[in-house]
């Protein structure tokens, strides 16, 4: 078989491509044989390597049919059912939570709203001055943002971990600074109520 | 080889090779070809495939003395994937080895 056989094989064994996509995918085998006869190849050698044109045309066509079947307006991943481990090890208990991060990220749409959640109660737990208790919630329970981190910029989760553990960290600073703030407020009251008092005392007297 | 065995793992193997360097399609056709029996045919629509899904960007790079050529380079998308199919590989590969092990000892 040389070149040209090859091509036209292949290429009429393509249903349903356009003429664009037929000629991208002729492209990739031209360079192909491009580089083999910059090497010294024969193209019977060539076409010997790349085998069955027919083959070739058959992994592109389902690919296609493949890429046709999983559009989706909402992209979610199917997780598979949890089965119980027998014994309660180390392995069994990561092989838990990583069950438990793939559920929590599998819908975008729970992601999203668990965040939301998370960032309320987040909120709340700062402007009371709870800053050791802020800042454990958001290092422990940031689940779903070290999804959104891990899927939406490919971060490394490892990596991803680790910014949520230093950001807790820093609510943690931040929530003692309004922590400090509040006191001050209060005691400023305080203070202004105490120093009010023996005045009015006085003009009683 | 088993032909199924080669199905799934020829994703792996392209995500591995081009985590060490930028390659176009000849060259990575020929490193596995020559160490997997495979038709090179068959990698040229993987190729494609990932590179449609994200997994991988394409430029184009003159060549000295012949055709320009496309080289496929990873994204973050494409690193990742790499990481999770290798765990997954060497984790199946395992879960393998000891069922196999125990079959042979018996045998023996």
């Amino acid at each position: 078989m040389n070149r040209i056989e090859f091509l036209s094989i292949l290429s009429s064994q393509l249903q349903g491509f356009t003429e664009a996509e037929k000629r991208d995918i002729l492209c990739d085998y031209e360079e192909h044989f491009s580089s083999g006869a910059a090497e010294g190849k024969t193209e019977e050698e060539i076409c010997r390597r790349l085998g069955d044109p027919a083959a070739a045309a058959r992994q592109y066509v389902e690919a296609k049919q493949d890429a046709g079947r999983m559009d989706a307006p909402l992209p979610s991943r199917v997780v598979p059912p949890y089965r119980r481990p027998e014994r309660l090890t180390f392995g069994s208990t990561m092989e838990a939570m990583r069950y438990l991060y793939q559920v929590s990220t599998a819908d975008y749409v729970l992601s999203i709203l668990l965040t939301l959640l998370f960032l309320a109660l987040e909120v709340i737990l700062l402007l009371t001055g709870a800053s050791v208790s802020a800042g454990v919630f958001f290092a422990l329970v940031a689940v779903p943002f070290v999804s959104a981190l891990h899927f939406w910029t490919g971060m490394t989760v490892l990596f991803s971990l680790l910014c949520v553990f230093f950001s807790g960290l820093l609510i943690c600073g931040a929530g003692a600074a309004v922590q400090k703030w509040w006191y001050r407020v209060i005691a400023d009251m305080a203070e202004r109520d105490r120093a009010a008092r023996p005045a009015q005392k006085e003009e009683r007297i | 080889m088993n032909a199924q065995f080669k199905k799934g793992v020829l994703e792996l193997c392209v995500l591995s090779l081009l985590l060490e360097r930028d390659q176009y399609g000849y060259e990575l056709t020929e490193t596995l070809a020559d160490k997997m029996e495979i038709a090179e045919g068959t990698i040229y629509p993987i190729l494609r495939r990932l590179h449609a899904e994200g997994y991988f960007s394409a430029y184009i790079q003159e060549s000295s003395g012949g055709p320009p050529r496309k080289y496929y380079s990873l994204t973050p998308k494409g690193r990742l994937a790499q990481a999770e199919l290798a765990a997954d590989w060497v984790h199946f590969a395992g879960q393998v080895s000891e069922l196999i092990g125990g079959a042979v000892l018996e045998q023996n």
